[in-house]
């Protein structure tokens, strides 16, 4: 669906991508994650068509995005973290905005504002912050594009809207549809996306799925002294030292986001020969 | 669906806009109504004891220009900001669409919407003028002689300027994300000075014994039976440049918001 070549971008002095690459596939939930700056907005916009490469391609759908021809824009919905809504109901927004997207759902719509507890009738300037974001989050699930970009979206939610949000987003993926979260909120994804992608210095740092990572890293409160020194990373907490380390037995733990995304910044060639690792004794034992 | 027109798409964006800014139209209308009426209230204040209907003209001219011009220069502005760009940029439409429903509202519904409220003030105005000069001998309204002569001769030549010049705020509103209406009209001011400079060079470098227009040069000559020289393109040639010179500013400048708007990165 999406197929980023060698993509180059910076603003004015800055740099901001420097040849990555990126393919990202249908039916899947992505976490965009990344310091601040690194330039997971900016890769999204350039997704969405609001940025242009320097140098490289990006394919969306068959589509140069940069065109913005109506049938990309009809098949792309982005939640942006600033983001803008007219003065006008909730009723009046979904009358004049949903022709645009042929695969608009009333009813979707309906049962998403009913799930955020959202008021219809209330004009979108009198929202608060958080109610505006739900409307948005809900319109553009209910377009049903088969690409939706998120940029921060649980910014300024309040933790039971988060709750709702992740409910919402993994009953809205199908194998036609691509969501793409970009957040630094990692706690707030986890549970909900199928893959993840760190981004550091305009470089992917990181790219795997949660299935790879659970079968390959484990997570857990060690005691043992050898155990914590040999671990890709640790930091002590009150129960232990909570550790992220390589796990040749693949025992099922429970995933830790935060502790995975601290992981792959502070030590991040350690965590990828991890998989390398095990990438090449797989191969091996398949010529075998 | 087509990927470079599409009038049902043109048709929601034209709905869209004018329900989305529903507010900002009535009351800028309101605002236009209750200038016209400041202006006009001046004008019956202080034009006396003899008011020419010709004074109104150039109220509406001026307040065609100065209204059309700020207007036109708000009419990208959500271009101007982050969160309104991407809303903006983000509609299903091309940006062809997107343009001629911008330069609908800028330049075809606000001109009529300023005629129909200049025309609503002025009648108002001149029934009042002819009621107060009944009543105050000495008083008397003077009813424009006509659109050939004087004043109303250049009328038409103006509202042909009107059009260019809001087409290059237009333009500008896309180019300069802040103070649109400043700088375009310090660009557009530095553009005259330039091309009026341009101008009176080329006149040194002539000197005295040539006298010159755009399509001809006529040179002083004692030898010949009328005094001078005439070099001149020809008739056709003539027309078909002043008629570019009139009418081709808008469009042009038009085409190039639609280049500058497919270039446009939020």
């Amino acid at each position: 669906m999406i197929n980023i070549q060698n993509l180059h971008f910076g603003y004015k002095k800055r740099k901001v991508f420097n040849g990555l690459s990126l393919s990202l596939q249908t039916g899947h939930i992505y976490g965009l994650l990344g310091k601040n700056g690194t330039g997971k907005s900016t890769l999204l916009r350039c997704i969405a068509g609001l940025l242009f490469p320097r140098d490289g391609t990006i394919d969306v759908m068959g589509f140069v995005p940069g065109q913005r021809q109506p049938a990309f824009l009809q098949n792309v919905f982005m939640v942006a973290e600033e983001f803008y809504l007219p003065d006008v109901s909730v009723e009046k927004f979904v009358k004049f905005n949903a022709p645009f997207y042929p695969n608009f759902s009333a009813e979707q719509f309906r049962q998403y504002l009913e799930e955020f507890d959202i008021p219809r009738e209330n004009t979108l300037q009198s929202m608060s912050y958080g109610q505006k974001k739900k409307v948005l989050i809900g319109f553009g699930l209910a377009c049903n594009t088969a690409l939706l970009l998120m940029d921060e979206p649980t910014n300024g939610l309040d933790i039971m809207s988060k709750s709702k949000f992740r409910k919402v987003i993994a009953g809205a993926v199908n194998d036609e549809k691509c969501i793409v979260i970009s957040t630094h909120q990692v706690k707030d994804l986890e549970s909900l996306i199928d893959r993840i992608t760190i981004i550091d210095e305009g470089q992917i740092l990181f790219d795997q799925t949660i299935e790879a990572i659970n079968k390959q890293i484990q997570f857990k409160i060690s005691f043992d002294q050898d155990e914590v020194r040999l671990a890709l990373y640790k930091e002590p907490s009150l129960q232990g030292n909570a550790i992220v380390s390589a796990n040749p037995g693949e025992e099922d733990t429970k995933l830790d986001l935060e502790l995975l995304y601290k992981a792959v910044v502070t030590n991040g060639d350690a965590v990828r020969d991890v998989f390398n690792k095990q990438r090449k004794e797989q191969l091996l034992s398949k010529i075998n | 669906m087509t990927s470079t027109f599409s009038f049902s798409r043109l048709g929601k964006l034209i709905t869209k806009q004018l329900f989305e800014n529903s507010r900002l139209y009535i009351f800028s209308v309101l605002a236009l109504f209750g200038l016209l009426a400041l202006i006009f209230a001046f004008w019956i204040g202080v034009d006396g004891p003899t008011y020419h209907e010709e004074a109104t003209y150039i109220i509406f001219i001026f307040g065609l220009f100065i209204a059309g011009s700020i207007f036109a220069s708000m009419a990208f502005n959500m271009l101007g900001s982050k969160d309104k760009g991407i809303y903006w940029l983000s509609v299903p439409a091309t940006h062809l669409e997107k343009l001629i429903c911008t330069i609908f509202y800028s330049t075809i519904v606000f001109t009529i919407v300023y005629c129909l409220c200049f025309y609503i003030v002025k009648s108002i105005s001149i029934a009042f003028l002819q009621n107060y000069i009944k009543t105050h001998p000495g008083n008397s309204y003077i009813p424009m002689a006509g659109f050939e002569n004087g004043f109303g001769a250049a009328i038409k030549y103006l509202i042909y300027a009107y059009f260019a010049i809001q087409s290059l705020y237009l333009l500008g509103s896309v180019y300069f994300s802040r103070y649109s209406f400043i700088v375009t009209t310090v660009a557009g001011a530095l553009l005259i000075f330039a091309f009026g400079f341009y101008i009176s060079t080329i006149d040194d470098m002539f000197g005295g014994s040539v006298g010159w227009d755009l399509v001809s040069i006529k040179k002083a000559d004692d030898s010949v039976d009328n005094g001078y020289f005439l070099y001149s393109v020809s008739p056709t040639v003539a027309k078909i440049f002043k008629y570019t010179v009139q009418f081709a500013w808008a469009p042009l400048f038009w085409i190039v918001t639609w280049f500058r708007l497919r270039e446009k990165q939020i």
